[in-house]
């Protein structure tokens, strides 16, 4: 037994023996009748004050286990639970209403007491605090998803003058329910979603310039609306190097090559006049020597384009180097090519012959018909189609080491650029050119592992894939420490804290950085639930069960008894000078 | 209660006289006054005097009336000698019950009881002269005659300013003048061939006819020092200053903007905001010709005379028209041709906005023979001043027909004869199945059938021939196909065994033809995979095939249509049927060659003589390698505006606005961009450059700027423009792993 007295526990002794004294006196004094009764009476009601003010504890015997309530716990939950695991301790996180008796849990104790978590009721450990605990397996009695965008994906790489697109799953709780996304020019996309429950979701944007922006992100339903903040952050456009090695000029090629130049890319031609003399065009580019086509020219390109006729008559050095380039990433597209025994290397591909020479397509929500070679590819595992219909694979690529081969069969599809049809030309041949193209090589690449959104002040982990072997990173110049990963090698992790509302940056020692939106607190609340319970969810296959033992805790005893006490003591010194 | 007295009933009479009588003065001056304001209405008079002059009468005729009915001077006596006059049942003594019983003597007296009791009687029955019906009537007559007179109403109506109305239509509303000017005045002159009067505009924003002179005249509320009007923002003009006002003359012939700026005595420099000058152009005239269809073919037979009739309309006036005439005379290399110019007969003259002309075009008289072609078009031209707008319409073409010369089409000038090679041979099916249907009594039954098989398999031939223009491809029969080896080759005997021998001089100019055959080596699983393949075409929509323009394929698929009638009967062994479908078939291919007939100017490039002696030497010396080097300017369009776009975003993303130095300088340069795009698209963005330079001058307050920000970054994204897309290079880190794995990757694929 134990007490807690309300007041020091002298205080309350005196004041107990001086009412004792008191009451006792004055019943004395009383000529009624039940003297002794009257006297027990003044004692039993003293005593039973006495108490109360002392408040005494009695020890109990409980499991180690707890049950965590967090935020938005159901009361129901928690009673259903509780059925099962009655001498579980109960806890509450900071600033969630007790329930139950529930005891305070501080977010410091999260770590120490993590062993003993057994289950989580509510709207889960906020991310952060998650983060700190070693042990993370416990059982998450979840609140069901709230309403609202709970899922959200932005393009990684938001490019200027093409169309990106932003997914995601809402959960709607009405019956109709509108999106929208608005940009600096008004109204981008827009989707109405009908009828309760998940539903994906697809809205599309075209940013005309590079820069940082912020659209809206707009949910109408028949009563409210609201609106959400969503960075992006709209990349300059890069430029490719381009080799053509062609054997004539020819209309394709020089409106292919004219297409690019207003693009400025940089691009280097050569046409083969005769045996051993050539013309040569460089746009945007130096002059350079290519008489031969050696390892340093190719290291220096991003993407050849070629035929079969042009790579037939290279010598076998040059076939050789070109080969290896294209092992080292280089890409090759062939425009017109005949299978032949000596172009395998250069054409890995399978055909089969067709009658058919012509070919349908639908760019830019027009139809087309082009001419097309007689011989198909044919389509497997290892081809990547990249314009297809019902005749098979008009045009697609496979890997071949680090770089890829891929081919054109539509011919003279210049006749979309002369009508002046730019846009369906552009569609035509932007996703085969850059699909095929030598990817840049980064010696650095910044990833930001929690999912947008993210709130000020809360801990932001990074990973740097780098081949350097120092590397150094900057949060908005402030430096952040990194540690590598121990198994993966140039692997390397960190932790920050955003930093006010706004845009930020991560820069590496090497140059790459990777920008990112802190938000306001008030935007995105269901999707930043949504993530903390997928996180609290996750959390059961971290760490291992919490063991259970048993404890012994100290519980008040329910002073009603004493208040009961105290009234009939009372009620009957009240009572006992009218019977 | 008391019954009420005569003297009461005297009373009340008397006043529902006065009301009624009243009414009748009312009824009566009112038609008068409104009669008088009406037909003055219709004169050219100060708008004030019919006014007045209504008044006046409706005053003159009340007070006259009223008078001579003594409206206001009937007493109870006067109804008293009424009632005696028209009621004899009162036997002349109303005027007693008017007297007190003390004044009366006993007869009297009695004479009154008894006259009481008729008078309360006849009472209810009384009824008092009036002639309101009749006011009523000429009342009504006055409000539709000045109403029909109203619509006459002239209006060259001087009108003076008044306080209100006026005012405003000489000048601009004082409400929408900026802070210093007192007033201003617009006068707009369009010019003289329009017609249209000079007017003032209310506003400073115009819209005025091409050409129009555009005279401001203003007036400072202060000293100001140097008043310029900037147009377009790129002419600048000092307004120079005449009797107290300024004023400035301008003609305008393109849209653009304005603004007016001057100095203030404190040195400051005020600027109004940015008014719109949107030109109202003098468009061209239009020509429609209603009876006439572009292609017109006559018979020998048929009437010469042509009916010409045209509508020829323009937005100001027309002055000239004519009808421009070629006579194309013989073929070949002999064709002549001669050109007049002809008038319309109706009208004579050329005047107004809309003329409805007609000409009769007799070709005989013009000298046209069978075998010749009139190509006309109309022209006409406006009234427009200096330089008038002509347009014209496209030509007609009226051809008489030569039936004495065979068909051919050639398309002169082009050395490729693009017609297919079975085109001459539908005449020739028809004039075999005319000799079939000539020899069928001399036939066996056997022998005409296979004949007229053989006649509907070459009609299908040709069906199908014409069918690749449509771009259907070739099909041999409906059904599982069984593979047929060297498909070409069995068609040609089939032709050569069932055609017809054509002619074959012209096939070296032949173009290659393009053969379409199915793919009879269907792969097992793809017919496995789709049963309906084996009756279906997989092949590319014919929709989409473009050889011939619209109304030449729907000639042609009508006459495909036709050819499968044929082709039937045929089968059929009814060559009789048959005939009719192959002319009709005959006489739209006829029309389809001449559909794509057109003529051009002779173009060509003659290039140098060769050299006979270099040539096929192999002689490479001169030769050499050539280098092109290139470099694009990148710049960037709209520097400025993607400037400011940004620059907005920045200052968005703040929760407190402020526009820097910098900013403002952004905006400034942005709005300079801007200024040169409204010149080419007027009106589009003028309220965005009037927020550009109030944020630029600090104009607008710390609340309003944020949509002011907002509306400016919409309008300026909404002008960049839509970019093709261009390739990017794909970024990424390859990791030591990556590339252990690709290594591993190639390795084990080269195993395999």
């Amino acid at each position: 037994m134990s007490f807690d007295p309300v007041l020091p526990l002298w205080l309350i002794i005196l004041i107990g023996i001086s009412l004792t004294l008191l009451f006792l006196w004055q019943e004395n004094k009383k000529t009624h009748r039940f003297k002794g009764l009257r006297m027990v009476s003044v004692l039993i009601m003293i005593a039973a004050f006495t108490l109360i003010l002392l408040k005494p504890l009695h020890q109990k015997e409980k499991s180690s286990n707890i049950i965590l309530l967090t935020k938005g716990y159901s009361k129901k939950q928690v009673d259903s639970v509780l059925l099962n695991k009655v001498d579980f301790s109960l806890m509450h996180l900071k600033n969630v209403p007790p329930y139950n008796n529930s005891t305070p849990l501080l977010s410091n104790d999260l770590n120490q007491r993590s062993n003993e978590i057994q289950t989580v009721i509510g709207e889960g450990i906020p991310i952060c605090d998650l983060d700190k605990m070693d042990n993370k397996h416990f059982e998450f009695v979840s609140n069901t998803l709230p309403e609202g965008i709970v899922e959200l994906s932005i393009p990684k790489l938001t490019i200027a003058n093409r169309k990106n697109t932003i997914n995601g799953k809402f959960n709607n709780s009405q019956e109709t329910i509108r999106l929208y996304l608005s940009g600096p020019g008004g109204k981008e996309d827009s989707l109405t979603l009908k009828g309760k429950g998940q539903h994906n979701f697809k809205l599309t944007f075209l940013p005309k310039q590079s820069g940082e922006f912020i659209y809206t992100l707009g949910v109408q339903d028949s009563v409210d609306r609201y609106q959400e903040d969503l960075p992006i952050h709209v990349s300059e456009e890069q430029k490719l190097k381009i080799l053509f090695l062609q054997h004539y000029p020819s209309f394709e090629t020089q409106t292919l090559k004219s297409f690019l130049a207003r693009k400025h890319h940089s691009m280097v031609l050569r046409h083969q006049v005769s045996k051993n003399d050539f013309r040569y065009e460089y746009i945007n580019h130096e002059p350079l020597s290519l008489t031969k086509i050696t390892v340093e020219v190719l290291d220096d390109m991003d993407l050849v384009i070629s035929d079969s006729e042009s790579l037939s008559v290279l010598s076998p050095l040059e076939k050789q180097n070109l080969e290896n380039a294209i092992q080292s990433g280089l890409g090759l597209l062939n425009l017109s090519y005949q299978a032949g025994k000596s172009l395998t290397n250069f054409f890995p591909f399978q055909t089969i012959s067709t009658k058919n020479d012509t070919a349908a397509i639908r760019l830019h929500s027009k139809s087309f018909n082009f001419p097309i070679s007689k011989s198909r590819v044919i389509e497997n595992s290892l081809l990547i189609p990249i314009q297809k219909n019902k005749s098979g694979v008009l045009s697609g690529y496979t890997f071949a080491g680090a770089g890829k081969i891929g081919f054109q069969s539509l011919q003279e599809t210049y006749t979309i650029s002369l009508a002046g049809d730019s846009i369906s030309y552009s569609e035509l041949w932007t996703p085969l050119i850059e699909r095929i193209s030598r990817s840049v090589a980064q010696s650095s690449k910044i990833k930001i592992v929690p999912s947008f959104p993210y709130y000020e002040d809360e801990p932001i982990d990074l990973e740097v894939i780098s081949l350097s072997e120092s590397i150094s990173i900057k949060a908005d110049d402030v430096s952040i420490p990194l540690k590598e990963d121990m198994l993966i090698d140039n692997v390397w992790r960190g932790r920050t804290w955003a930093g006010k509302k706004g845009w930020h940056k991560f820069e590496t020692s090497d140059g790459s950085t990777l920008h990112y939106y802190v938000s306001d607190t008030s935007n995105w609340k269901s999707l930043a639930l949504a993530n903390q319970l997928m996180e609290n969810a996750l959390a059961n296959s971290y760490g291992k069960t919490a063991k259970s033992e048993i404890i012994k805790v100290w519980e008040p005893v329910p002073p009603l008894a004493f208040y009961l006490l105290f009234l009939f003591a009372a009620a009957f010194l009240w009572l006992a000078p009218k019977l | 209660m008391s019954t009420p007295t005569p003297p009461y009933h005297f009373h009340r009479m008397k006043r529902r006289y006065q009301w009624l009588r009243g009414m009748e003065v009312l009824l009566w001056s009112l038609a008068g006054g409104l009669l008088t304001y009406v037909v003055l209405k219709l004169f050219p008079i100060p708008i004030w005097l019919p006014r007045v002059s209504g008044v006046l009468v409706i005053c003159t005729i009340a007070i006259d009336f009223s008078r001579r009915i003594h409206l206001y001077r009937i007493r109870d006596n006067d109804l008293a000698v009424y009632l005696n006059r028209h009621y004899p049942l009162l036997q002349e003594s109303a005027d007693l019950l008017l007297i007190d019983d003390e004044e009366l003597s006993s007869l009297q007296q009695l004479q009154k009881i008894k006259t009481i009791q008729r008078f309360e009687n006849l009472y209810p029955e009384i009824k008092l002269p009036h002639y309101i019906g009749r006011a009523a009537g000429v009342f009504a007559l006055c409000i539709l005659l000045g109403v029909a007179l109203t619509a006459l109403t002239r209006k060259n109506q001087i009108t003076e300013p008044t306080s209100g109305v006026s005012a405003q239509q000489a000048n601009i509303d004082k409400k929408k003048l900026p802070v210093s000017i007192r007033s201003a005045t617009i006068l707009i002159a369009p010019p003289s061939y329009t017609g249209i009067a000079k007017t003032t505009s209310s506003d400073f924003n115009l819209q005025i006819p091409e050409g129009s002179l555009v005279e401001w005249k203003i007036s400072f509320s202060t000293n100001v020092i140097e008043p310029q009007i900037i147009l377009s923002a790129k002419d600048t003009l000092e307004i120079p200053q005449n009797l107290g006002d300024y004023k400035i003359m301008r003609s305008f012939n393109t849209s653009g903007f304005y603004q007016l700026t001057w100095m203030n005595p404190d040195s400051s420099i005020q600027s109004t905001d940015y008014f719109k000058i949107e030109i109202i152009k003098d468009q061209a005239p239009s020509i429609v010709v209603q009876n006439l269809g572009q292609f017109l073919e006559l018979d020998v037979n048929d009437n010469p005379n042509i009916h010409l009739n045209a509508t020829l309309t323009d937005d100001y006036g027309l002055q000239q028209t004519s009808i421009v005439a070629t006579v194309s005379k013989g073929s070949g290399e002999a064709i002549k041709f001669r050109e007049e110019k002809l008038t319309f007969d109706k009208p004579k003259n050329i005047a107004g906005k809309e003329i409805q002309a007609t000409r009769l075009i007799d070709l005989t008289k013009m000298g046209i023979q069978p075998g010749d072609e009139l190509y006309f078009y109309i022209e006409v031209q406006d009234t427009k001043t200096p330089s008038p707008n002509r347009s014209r319409t496209d030509t007609y073409f009226i051809a008489l027909k030569d039936t004495s010369t065979v068909e051919t089409s050639f398309d002169a000038g082009l050395g490729v004869d693009l017609m297919p090679e079975y085109f001459r041979s539908q005449r020739q099916i028809i004039i075999d199945s005319e000799k079939l249907l000539k020899e069928k009594k001399t036939l066996a039954k056997k022998i005409f059938n296979e004949r007229s098989n053989s006649l509907a398999h070459d009609q299908k031939i040709l069906r199908l021939r014409y069918g690749e223009f449509l771009g259907e491809e070739f099909e041999s029969s409906i059904g599982p196909q069984s593979v047929i080896e060297d498909h070409e080759s069995d068609d040609q005997d089939i032709e050569k065994k069932f055609g017809h021998a054509h002619d074959t001089e012209n096939e070296h100019n032949l173009i290659e033809e393009k053969k379409h055959a199915h793919d009879q080596k269907e792969s097992d699983q793809a017919r496995k995979q789709d049963p309906s393949k084996e009756y279906v075409h997989a092949h590319d929509s014919d929709e989409e095939a473009t050889f011939l323009t619209q109304s030449i394929r729907a000639k042609l698929k009508a006459a495909i249509t036709i050819m499968w009638d044929a082709e039937l009967y045929l089968r059929l062994y009814q060559p009789e049927k048959s005939l009719p479908f192959q002319y009709k078939a005959l006489k739209l291919l006829k029309e389809i060659s001449q559909d794509s007939r057109i003529y051009v100017h002779r173009t060509g490039f003659d290039p140098p003589p060769l050299k006979e002696e270099k040539r096929l030497t192999a002689n490479l010396s001169e030769i050499q390698t050539s280098t092109i080097t290139v470099h694009s300017k990148k710049s960037e369009e709209y520097s400025a505006i993607r400037a400011a776009v940004l620059e907005i975003e920045k200052i968005l993303k703040e929760d407190s606005i402020m526009i820097s130095a910098d900013a403002s300088s952004t905006f400034k340069k942005a709005g300079h961009e801007l200024a040169a795009i409204e010149l080419i698209q007027p009106g589009g963005y003028l309220e965005t450059l009037s927020l550009l330079k109030k944020l630029s001058t600090g104009e607008i307050k710390n609340v309003k700027t944020r949509d002011a920000l907002l509306q400016i970054r919409k309008s300026l994204w909404q002008v960049l423009p839509q970019k093709t897309m261009s390739p990017q290079a794909p970024t990424g880190v390859t990791h030591a792993l990556d590339l252990e794995f690709l290594k591993n990757l190639e390795a084990s694929k080269q195993n395999h």
